[in-house]
């Protein structure tokens, strides 16, 4: 692993972040090693210092800066302050052995009114011609002044829908938005489940029991009833559209979790979404999937479960144990990086709109 | 029915891979060790081996299941890239369930059968098709009878299944054993199921020539004779040839280096554009080029060619013995430990072009390169540089290490006047996109052996143009009137003088690396 230091975060005017930012490449701090700039984006972070840890945030950003390195640009709004507009810069270094590899990030402090004046700042700031990504670490608000000017540069939206506090319209709302292409770091989340779950019908003679699904059971760790269904609502969304399924009915259960029955070639197919409390597993993450398929002799039982004690994922296929997978929850800066790879998901944009089909049933 | 997974369409990583059985034949080798399996094991922490997936390793020594795991432990330890002890401890338990020993013999028809009982017995045990990949990790001496004693147990045979072979490198010691190999490997299994293993193809690096030349349309228009000056190859490397001096002096630098990564990197970056990025047309490309490269023969080869062997030196401040000093190197040993030679390709693209490429041992660093070197501009406007050197345009390829790709080119000093000086854009791969841990060559290519991916694989007609190219050199060398001197050269040097000359009769030098 390389070190990563960092020049001494300045505190800048917000005319003169170009000027600073200039001179913070020949710093001294940055010591003798030749310096390669490394930039393939643009990353632009919105976030309310009343909702999220900025601290946390930051060292993700390091953290995804070193995976994928581009430009930085924060935007902390702090709804308790008045007219305030800071701004500071830095570079971040990877140390190599003859070579420290940086890049850069712009933190700007904004409150009050000047919160709907920042997005000229922002644009300026963004290195020429490079793909604008904007992280919005809330659901965006379409006719909010500031998301409507910087998304109106971006080339993909990133969202956290960990963080969407209602569901059910949130996941509405976020269907709606149409450009640029919508990513989800809650999906990315999932890759290693989506994996996980395919690999079951790599066997050729267990590929026919994928049109006779009778149930699915997902177990997701929630902190409260009816919270942190986003996942296990996208997983099932993911299933039914790429298996042809149609929604028949959806209800939402007073303790929480969700009960669905699709239709597929004249069968039903019940689907579960039950939510645990957290113990070892994090709040949204899956803890459990599990399949019927198949008929009579040939009914099939795939089983995925977490094992957050041993770090992997159980294989089994009814009783019999297949294999175990490393497996660790997706950490936030990893999530960020796979995101930032991808430019238009027509798999999760699927997923979501099956998903909203489902919250529109359950909740009407 | 779904024909193909559904669940796979979309899915951002991974391929589909077949369950498969991995037989590897010299399992107890060094190969098997260091490579082969702990590049699996890395690749089932990752996730990305078949769902049902078991290793079956063949040899002589009477060792037991629990012996061959154990053993394996150790290399994985020692050699994955992942620790069975922490990150993949879990995988482990897992992976070590599907590890299995078969012994016998490589020239006793009766391991061969039990081995294939052993085999579909595994296939029924867990249910899962009796795909095969035979891996030859035995000594070459072995290959013929490995592979016929295969076929006699009717076990290349492919009926709702399929059978490949790996075979190791070298591919025979010149043309006419390569093609005796290549009669046999062919009289049991058909061209579409060998996989002949080069595992300079597996590098990212390498695999990204074809990148920058193919997916980016700056390069292309000028890759070629009017604007390349000329091409510089260089595998060099500061090792000796301690641990394998019995082969090493057999082969010498030709047939280790020359006969097969050298001509693979020329072939690479001399094709022409394939008409997809599949097996067949990429394959057919590289053939092109071998087949256009001009053979080197008889007073040519003392012209063109530069034999070098290494005497007693110093490396990173080391002493290190000479060649002839080595235990098991004959004291007389006219093994050349080093090559440069001048190659030209004739066809449109590259008419007139030198290509030289050049590789040595105990050398200062470990260095693989391409560099191409372009031509000076039509008209010197600023005059020759205060040094009184024009500095052309140079990208260079860097394949290992700090692997990336650099271009050289004249920027103006700050200042009143007009000086001027070589400046270098870098891009280095790993910082780039953040890879910290890359994968192993081996890693890539047994996966493509498993999904049937032939592209970074190298075929018969390859094998034995490549070998009529240096054949003819190998035969000077060897005894022939036109053998240039045997140099010597001190360890820890960049080779032996004739080398330095060989450019500079061109007006060129090496590139310092």
């Amino acid at each position: 692993m390389t070190e990563v230091v960092r020049t001494e975060v300045k505190r800048v005017g917000l005319t003169a972040i170009r000027d600073e930012l200039r001179a913070l490449w020949s710093s001294e701090a940055l010591g003798e090693k030749p310096i390669v700039q490394a930039r393939s984006h643009n990353l632009v972070v919105y976030t309310d210092a009343s909702r999220h840890n900025v601290d946390d945030l930051v060292e993700h950003i390091i953290r995804v800066n070193s995976l994928r390195p581009g430009r930085v640009l924060l935007v902390e709004y702090d709804p308790t302050a008045d007219e305030k507009l800071d701004a500071w810069a830095t570079i971040y270094c990877q140390l190599q052995k003859d070579h420290q590899v940086c890049s850069e990030m712009v933190v700007m402090q904004v409150g009050g009114v000047l919160r709907s004046e920042i997005h000229s700042t922002v644009i300026s700031l963004l290195a020429p011609d490079l793909p604008v990504i904007l992280w919005w670490m809330q659901l965006p608000d379409v006719e909010d002044h500031l998301y409507e000017n910087v998304v109106a540069e971006a080339d993909r939206l990133l969202i956290d829908s960990d963080f969407f506090p209602n569901i059910a319209e949130d996941f509405v709302t976020l269907a709606s938005i149409s450009s640029p292409p919508v990513g989800d770091l809650a999906w990315a989340r999932l890759t290693p489940w989506r994996r996980r779950l395919a690999a079951f019908w790599d066997f050729p003679q267990l590929r026919e029991s994928l049109e006779h699904i009778h149930s699915l059971e997902i177990q997701h760790a929630a902190r409260k009833p009816h919270a942190d269904s986003n996942r296990a609502l996208l997983l099932v969304g993911w299933l039914a559209e790429r298996l042809g399924w149609r929604l028949a009915e959806a209800s939402a259960l007073e303790a929480g979790g969700y009960e669905i029955t699709y239709r597929h070639n004249g069968e039903s197919i019940r689907v579960q979404l039950e939510e645990i409390v957290p113990d070892g597993v994090p709040p949204g993450e899956l803890a459990a999937i599990s399949l019927q398929a198949g008929h009579g002799e040939n009914l099939e039982r795939p089983h995925l479960r977490f094992d957050p004690e041993h770090g992997c994922i159980e294989q089994k296929i009814g009783d019999v144990a297949q294999r175990d997978w490393a497996f660790r929850p997706v950490e936030p800066a990893e999530a960020l990086a796979e995101e930032l790879d991808y430019n238009h998901d027509a798999a999760f944009q699927a997923a979501l709109n099956q998903a909203v089909a489902i919250v529109r049933m359950a909740h009407r | 029915m779904f024909t193909e997974n559904p669940l796979r369409d979309g899915l951002r990583v991974g391929r589909t891979l077949d369950p498969t059985s991995v037989v590897i034949f010299g399992a107890t080798g060094d190969l098997t060790a260091r490579k082969l399996v702990p590049a699996l094991f890395s690749q089932a922490v990752e996730g990305e081996l078949p769902p049902a997936f078991n290793i079956v390793g063949y040899a002589r020594r009477d060792w037991s299941q629990e012996r061959f795991r154990d053993w394996l432990y150790q290399s994985i330890k020692e050699n994955s890239r992942y620790d069975p002890d922490a990150d993949g401890r879990h995988v482990w338990e897992n992976f070590a369930q599907h590890l299995y020993y078969v012994q016998g013999n490589f020239n006793e028809a009766e391991g061969y059968c039990r081995l294939d009982r052993f085999l579909r017995d595994l296939a029924e045990e867990w249910q899962m098709p009796d795909n095969r990949l035979y891996y030859l990790a035995a000594p070459p001496s072995w290959f013929d009878d490995i592979i016929l004693n295969i076929d006699a147990a009717n076990m290349a045979h492919q009926e709702g299944v399929w059978r490949r072979i790996v075979i190791e490198k070298p591919f025979g010691h010149d043309l006419d054993s390569a093609h005796a190999l290549n009669d046999t490997v062919n009289s049991v299994f058909d061209e579409e199921q060998v996989y002949r293993i080069d595992h300079y193809l597996g590098k990212e690096t390498v695999q990204n020539i074809l990148v920058v030349r193919f997916a980016n349309t700056i390069f292309e228009p000028i890759w070629n004779r009017r604007y390349v000056d000329h091409v510089q190859i260089s595998v060099v490397e500061p090792s000796g040839a301690e641990d394998r001096e019995e082969f090493y002096d057999e082969a010498g630098v030709i047939r280790d280096i020359v006969q097969n990564h050298l001509l693979q990197l020329l072939t690479l970056i001399a094709m022409e554009p394939p008409v997809a990025y599949e097996a067949g047309a990429i394959r057919d490309e590289k053939v092109k080029v071998l087949r256009a490269a001009r053979p080197i023969e008889g007073a040519q080869v003392a012209a063109q060619t530069v034999r070098g062997q290494y005497t007693a030196g110093t490396i990173n401040g080391e002493r290190v013995p000479g060649y002839t000093e080595l235990e098991g190197i004959p004291r007389d040993s006219d093994t050349a430990t080093y090559a440069a030679i001048k190659w030209y390709v004739d066809n449109w693209r590259w008419q007139g072009v030198p290509f030289y490429l050049r590789s040595g041992k105990r050398l200062p660093t470990r260095v693989t390169e391409v560099s191409i070197h372009f031509k000076e501009p039509p008209h010197l406007l600023f005059g020759q540089g205060k040094d009184g050197h024009l500095h052309t345009n140079v990208l260079a390829l860097r394949i290992q290490p700090d692997e990336g790709i650099s271009l050289r080119f004249e920027s103006k000093l700050p200042g009143q006047g007009l000086e001027r000086r070589a400046v270098t854009m870098d891009f280095r791969y790993g910082t780039a996109f953040g890879v910290v841990n890359p994968p192993d060559a081996y890693e890539r290519l047994l996966l493509d052996a498993i999904a049937g991916d032939a592209t970074l694989f190298a075929r018969r007609d390859e094998i034995e143009w490549a070998w009529r190219l240096v054949d003819p050199i190998l035969a000077e060398w060897e005894g022939g009137e036109h053998a240039p001197p045997l140099e010597t050269y001190e360890a820890g040097t960049w080779g032996p003088a004739g080398a330095d000359a060989l450019l500079k009769r061109d007006g060129r030098r090496w590139r310092r690396l």
